[in-house]
């Protein structure tokens, strides 16, 4: 009997030590080596440039090179011995940022713990609502007066629930159509701004024109790469946010809209159904529309010109406004609680989002529409950018930045939670159930706010 | 006399304990205390938001609500339960046949296929890999407009408009695939060095006593080879239930891991994972559950294939001897 009680304890802590793989997630500081393998197998390394080790290290955080360019570049012009002392840790994609980054917020021993980061517009009201994580930027030096000439809505955004503002972007984000000049003259018959505006100025009209390069292609050519193309515009121009003041969970009626009107596509097989950012969405900016799929337009905004357009669209651009004013994306920067250096942080600050002639440089490197009206006029005037770094179709006669001056005008962000990018990911995998037949409307509402609180249970279904 | 003879042996052992005791030591310390401390963080409401932890004790609320015994709770730990078991089955079950069959062809004297050694090391082969670039692989392949989905619609294999990644069969199918193409090499070796390990005795004597193949396989090879299929269905079972590095990085939305399409192919693991950036007290109780049901299967497993005839045998045996 007693052997057999053995056995069973050490078959059971045998099972235990296997199993110790899925209990190590729940538990951060040990973790067994073949479970740390898997996990960083699936998760991009960070690609730390600089010496974290020096003394006077200035630890700069991003999931991407943007940050580190503008720092390489203009910075590095204009305060060469700041720059030398930078430290930038990318961490290799917006998807696992926050799972990296909260760790070493809560660390401030580390070596690598940041000074500085960059912060992405779904998510950064997590961390300016976060006093023990980001410092007030008033606590930098940084006054109103310096941001006076910031587009209200990133003012916002940057600001915690008591209104003291931590992030600072440096770019505004109005969102607009993008479309392939050859192509639209090959389908739409036409590469005229206003002739094209008027073929995307409401969603039934976006609609009607792709069916008809649908059948003007007969299905070798289609106006979007897949139906998420709307997503950003009918999230990003929402009057609610998704959950209210007393954390319940509130769907806008965009959302339902949006699931409508990719059913529509869907249905009628108006695009590829790519999933927006997958290598079949790069695929089709670059094809011909006879031998290989393509995408005559996509969802864009100033940064995606110059971020994400393939060669293919280079003097081949023309700019249309979104059915509803919409923003896309953008970028903050703030300090941390624990900065070694607020000095220097509020310096890059400055220089990056509030000095004009720091910004009118951020242009010139990759015509980016910065967040500082001055700096815009200053461009205008002087014609820099505009061709949109090259992008624009010359003969549809269009400024790049004149262009984006309306839409940037009033965009409101307010409805923006700490929680938009997982939630906006939620809704991705219950529209492709809806659009596919998987399941009705109802049920992928339900299951949408379902899942909202089975991941953030402080969130409640009514 | 006798006193001084135990001590002799408990002296010798003692260095025995000395060498076993690092991996005792770093067990405790990085496995027993971590686990112990998962169960207490399963008793905790213990979530996150903007960053902050906001812990209270909770009791067994977070099992009644991932049960979903709780109102408004949907019992998802079950669904994706589910999920891990059907996408573990489809791949274990033709796994073991295949391996099966590898084994019985690899080892057999009759058949003599040549090149034997070739053989192992390609099927092994794939099991070197690391997961996650095969994952990232096939997601390439059978993506939308890969190459090989597009070649089977071209030859008419799959409807024009049939897409791996949308269909609940086609994700699955293949996540099950990869991990089968993954791991029958390895399962392969293993039965073929248990029929290696048999009596080579036995197959000639069957041999003279006029039993075919067939019978060999079935009578001889598999009964001889339960030691090692528990052992694989065990430790398949058990690295099957904690499933993740393949499916979460094959068919996934952009963040917070949800399997696509609709949810089909996530996993326990990734489940824990997904719910550790937001609520660790979650997290922990899934990890319980998920512990508790992989005891309660490899229990099963251990006592339903345990040597019946063995026991059998030994009951006689000792019934024998009471009787004498």
């Amino acid at each position: 009997m007693k052997k057999r009680l053995f056995g069973a304890v050490m078959s059971a802590a045998m099972v235990s030590s296997f199993m110790f793989g899925a209990t190590a997630f729940a538990e951060e500081a040990t973790s067994e080596a073949a479970t740390e393998e898997v996990v960083e197998a699936t998760v991009p390394a960070d690609v730390v440039t600089g010496d974290a080790s020096s003394e006077d290290a200035f630890v700069v955080w991003g999931w991407n090179d943007d940050i580190k360019k503008i720092l390489d570049g203009p910075f590095a012009e204009a305060y060469p011995d700041l720059y030398e002392r930078i430290v930038f840790v990318n961490t290799g994609g917006s998807d696992y940022y926050q799972s990296k980054l909260d760790p070493v917020l809560d660390d401030p021993s580390n070596e690598l713990y940041p000074d500085m980061m960059g912060l992405e517009v779904d998510y950064v009201q997590k961390y300016v609502n976060n006093a023990d994580w980001i410092a007030a930027v008033a606590d930098l030096g940084i006054t109103e007066e310096d941001m006076a000439s910031m587009y209200q809505y990133n003012i916002d955004l940057g600001s915690d629930w008591d209104g003291n503002v931590r992030a600072m972007f440096w770019q505004a984000t109005p969102g607009c159509i993008q479309v392939r000049a050859d192509l639209a003259e090959k389908y739409l018959g036409t590469t005229d701004p206003a002739e094209l505006a008027e073929m995307f100025s409401s969603y039934e009209k976006i609609i009607e024109t792709a069916t008809a390069v649908n059948e003007a292609s007969e299905g070798k050519c289609k106006l979007f790469s897949g139906y998420d193309e709307l997503k950003r515009m009918l999230t990003n121009s929402r009057e609610v946010g998704f959950y209210d003041e007393n954390d319940v969970i509130t769907l806008d009626e965009n959302i339902e809209q949006y699931m409508e009107l990719a059913k529509q596509m869907y249905d009628a097989d108006l695009t590829y159904n790519t999933a927006q950012w997958s290598a079949d969405w790069t695929a089709n900016m670059n094809g011909d529309g006879i031998e290989t799929n393509a995408a005559i337009a996509y969802m864009g905004c100033p940064w995606f010109t110059y971020w994400c357009l393939q060669p293919t669209w280079q003097e081949n651009t023309i700019l249309v406004p979104t059915p509803e004013q919409c923003y896309w994306g953008g970028t903050g920067l703030a300090a941390t609680a624990n900065c070694s250096d607020t000095e220097m942080a509020a310096t890059i600050m400055k220089f990056i989002t509030t000095d004009v002639d720091g910004m009118v440089a951020i242009n010139a490197m990759n015509s980016d529409f910065v967040n500082n009206t001055e700096a815009l006029s200053k461009i205008v005037e002087s014609g820099a950018s505009a061709d949109g770094n090259g992008y624009l179709y010359a003969d549809a006669g269009q400024n790049f930045i004149e262009f984006f001056l309306p839409l940037a005008d009033g965009i409101d962000a307010s409805t923006v939670t700490a929680e938009d990018q997982q939630i906006l990911s939620m809704l991705d995998t219950q529209v492709q159930a809806y659009v596919t037949g998987e399941k009705d409307l109802e049920t992928a509402i339900a299951d949408l706010k379902a899942a909202i609180h089975d991941t953030f249970d402080y969130l409640t279904v009514e | 006399m006798a006193t001084k003879k135990r001590r002799k042996s408990v002296e010798r052992g003692k260095y025995g304990y000395l060498f076993i005791a690092p991996f005792f030591i770093t067990y405790l310390l990085f496995q027993l205390w971590p686990l112990i401390n998962t169960f207490y963080y399963s008793t905790l409401s213990y979530y996150k938001r903007n960053g902050r932890e906001i812990i209270s004790f909770a009791g067994l609320e977070n099992f009644a609500d991932i049960l979903g015994l709780t109102a408004g709770e949907r019992p998802y730990v079950l669904i994706y339960l589910k999920n891990t078991l059907i996408m573990w089955g489809m791949n274990f079950i033709p796994q073991i046949l295949v391996s099966l069959l590898m084994a019985a062809w690899l080892t057999n004297n009759k058949v003599k296929i040549r090149g034997t050694g070739a053989i192992k090391v390609i099927i092994y082969l794939p099991s070197i890999i690391t997961a996650a670039s095969v994952s990232v692989l096939f997601k390439a392949m059978f993506s939308q407009y890969g190459p090989i989905t597009k070649t089977l619609r071209d030859i008419g294999i799959i409807s024009e408009n049939f897409d791996f990644m949308a269909s609940v069969m086609g994700t699955r199918g293949l996540i099950s695939f990869i991990l089968f193409w993954m791991w029958f090499g390895n399962t392969s070796l293993m039965l073929i060095s248990g029929v290696m390990g048999i009596d080579p005795g036995l197959f000639e004597a069957a041999d003279i006593d006029g039993a075919n193949g067939k019978k060999q396989f079935f009578y001889i090879t598999l009964p001889l080879l339960k030691p090692i299929l528990l052992y694989t269905l065990v430790t398949s079972a058990i690295g099957g239930l904690q499933m993740y590095d393949i499916p979460a990085l094959f068919n996934v939305t952009e963040t917070n891991l949800q399997g696509l399409p609709n949810d089909t192919s996530t996993t326990m693991a990734m489940y824990i994972m997904r719910l550790y950036n937001s609520n660790v007290g979650k997290a922990a109780t899934v990890s319980v559950f998920l512990f508790a049901v992989t005891l309660a299967v490899s229990l099963v497993l251990f006592v339903s294939m345990g040597d019946k005839e063995a026991k059998k045998l030994k009951k006689a045996e000792r019934r024998r001897r009471n009787e004498k």
